[in-house]
């Protein structure tokens, strides 16, 4: 048996890790098809010595990779009563024991306090059929600040291996909070980790913040912002260095969406009169209406090739997703099951389109493109402003739990929901941002 | 859902009744009391929209406070009043049914009494904020929010106030009134405030 042990740089993580408005997670229900994985506790020694707690990490490792694999629907990690031993050290892996249970892979490590007080950390995941180390990592002088992330790394590598499909777990996601203050709200617009831990702000406001965009290259946001008294489009540099006002024309200026090439970006302008959709050059500032309709057209978002555009218009009478061609303009309706379909989001590949669908209450509807098949794939309260992960996998959603607004997270074949929760006020705009190299 | 009463209009429609035994003798009423109190609306409108969210807690009854400040009734205690009782009484909320932005009856008489108000006091502008309860995706709610709050301008154009003094502002459902899941709250929430500049 070979063991690769592949030595790692960790990026300085850019967002400090400001725990207090840390997001917690529930889970809503589990997925029944889940392949389960073991994970064994890892025992913490100190550089030979037989370690106390005091030599443990305040983030546990293996609970944060459980509960990654767990968050995709696809994975589920055995409880530790479910164990029917803790191997420390490839060597003591019993085989046949795991296969008995009917367990593929196993992931085991161990953490050594240095004595600077960091980490140095080992992760190996095993291929029990093949016998094999299929993932070997070995990280050193690690800060507490970084584990979470150190772990997030692990799963997308697990993920890739077992689906040959990239993670999204390293992501960061926008959100915006609203706090209540002596009877006045509060928002704040964060970016956290893709399992709403390691929040920080980037945005307070009295005034409402919503719709947050990403830059293609995860280093900027564009939202909406009211803290003149009226929405205008905003543009922020992550770093906090540059903030720019970049719409504020008469009227409505909203839903921002950036173009995949990080040059344009599509917006809801009324300055004509009605809500319409317009496509502004990021370098001039000129605008192109796209649609001009008396009815409300908003919620535009790219498709991934760049050359059409979905977004929701009551030309209608009531809300439908429409598909707009930016060479030819042609349109066409995309959405015809239900009264209601609106805020619509494409997914990576460009197949399904995911929106917020209302018959009996509003939930989150994905149409496949390909086959014309629409599923409802939440079932929770008040859902909307669903963002795709950025490999398509996975849906961040907003919604309502016990009379506050909350997100969750829906794997895309509905087999696993999770909410995600602050510890008070409410969460909304939810926007998943993309992989960061 | 009933319509609640805010208090300063209460007290405005008190104060009228109170001196209008002898209105029916008059042909004409009195410009300068008109003007004047007219003044005191619009004064009290750049009030309304807080008094108007207290005045919504109370469910089926409007309390009516601090009369001894106006002087002109009661003896400063509190008092109890059934909106039913009251009549030509106006608050500078319109109110909206779902996923509508057709102005009804109710809200068309509020319009047209304030805009009465507006053209006696030509120097005065308003702005009118358009929300809208908290279902659907709150973009969509923005331009619905913005597509009321223009149902509310037309009105008032009809009425014959000048588009100058109009502006439009929605905040979609970022702001309602009654932080609750409800049917009731979310008949409060769908609306579009008057606002004094």
């Amino acid at each position: 048996m070979k063991k690769i042990i592949i030595p790692m740089l960790v990026l300085l993580s850019l967002w400090h890790s400001l725990t207090l408005a840390d997001l917690t997670i529930e889970i809503d229900n589990s997925g029944n098809n889940a392949l389960p994985i073991a994970i064994i506790p890892i025992k913490s020694t100190q550089g030979g010595a037989d370690g106390g707690t005091e030599n443990e990490p305040k983030t546990d490792i293996m609970a944060v990779i459980s509960a990654d694999l767990l968050r995709s629907g696809k994975f589920k990690a055995l409880s530790i009563s479910q164990l029917p031993a803790q191997p420390q050290l490839i060597d003591d892996i019993d085989y046949l024991q795991w296969r008995l249970l009917d367990v593929d892979n196993l992931l085991m490590g161990s953490v050594v306090k240095t004595a600077k007080g960091l980490y140095d950390i080992e992760l190996r995941f095993i291929d029990l059929l093949r016998k094999k180390e299929v993932i070997g990592k070995r990280w050193t002088g690690i800060g507490e600040k970084q584990l979470r992330r150190l772990a997030h790394k692990m799963s997308d590598d697990i993920y890739y291996e077992l689906t040959g499909i990239q993670g999204a777990f390293s992501t960061k996601m926008a959100y915006v909070t609203v706090k209540k203050k002596d009877g006045k709200r509060q928002y704040t617009l964060e970016i956290a980790d893709s399992d709403g831990y390691n929040s920080q702000p980037i945005l307070k406001s009295t005034k409402p913040i919503m719709s947050p965009s990403w830059s293609p290259d995860g280093q900027k946001l564009a939202y909406v912002s009211f803290e003149n008294d009226h929405s205008e489009i905003f543009m922020q540099d992550l770093s906090g260095k540059s903030r720019q006002l970049i719409a504020s024309f008469k009227g409505i200026n909203g839903s921002p969406s950036w173009s995949k090439d990080g040059r344009s970006m599509v917006m809801t302008l009324s300055k004509s009169g009605s809500a319409d959709i317009y496509l502004m050059n990021l370098k001039t500032k000129k605008l192109r209406q796209l649609t001009r309709n008396y009815a409300i057209e908003t919620e535009a978002v790219w498709s991934p090739n760049g050359h059409s555009l979905f977004f929701n218009s009551d030309r209608r009478g009531k809300p439908q997703i429409f598909q707009v061609f930016l060479d030819t303009g042609e349109m066409r309706r995309i959405s015809y099951e239900g009264r209601y379909n609106a805020n619509p989001a494409v997914s990576p590949d460009g197949r399904y389109v995911a929106m917020v669908h209302a018959s009996g209450g509003y939930h989150i509807g994905l149409l496949d493109l390909y086959t014309k098949e629409f599923n409802v794939i939440t079932n929770t309260y008040l859902d909307e402003s669903p963002s795709f992960s950025p490999n398509g996998e996975m849906i961040l959603y907003a919604m309502n739990h016990k009379g506050k607004s909350r997100l969750a997270v829906v794997a895309i074949d509905n087999s696993m929901t999770q909410i995600l929760s602050t510890q008070d006020g409410e969460v909304r705009s939810p926007s998943w941002g993309p992989f960061i190299d | 859902m009933t319509k609640l009463l805010p208090i300063t209009m209460t007290i405005l429609a008190l104060s009228l009744t109170a001196c209008g035994g002898d209105t029916k003798k008059k042909t004409e009423p009195n410009p300068e009391k008109i003007e004047k109190k007219s003044q005191q609306e619009i004064s009290d409108l750049k009030k309304q929209a807080e008094e108007a969210r207290k005045a919504k807690q109370e469910k089926d009854k409007v309390e009516i406070i601090g009369l001894d400040k106006q002087g002109s009734l009661g003896d400063g205690d509190s008092k109890e009043v059934d909106p039913s009782e009251l009549s030509q009484v106006f608050e500078p909320i319109i109110h909206f049914q779902y996923d509508q932005y057709v102005v009804d009856d109710n809200g068309l008489a509020s319009i047209k009494h304030y805009a009465t108000i507006l053209q006696q006091n030509l120097e005065e502008t308003i702005t009118l904020v358009g929300h809208t309860d908290e279902r659907g995706t709150p973009e969509y709610n923005i331009a619905l929010g913005e597509k009321r709050a223009k149902s509310v301008q037309e009105a008032f154009l009809l009425y014959g106030v000048n588009i100058k003094r109009i502006e439009i502002i929605t905040l979609g459902e970022e702001e309602p009134l009654v932080d609750e899941s409800t049917e009731a709250a979310w008949a409060e929430n769908r609306r579009v405030e008057i606002k004094i500049k």
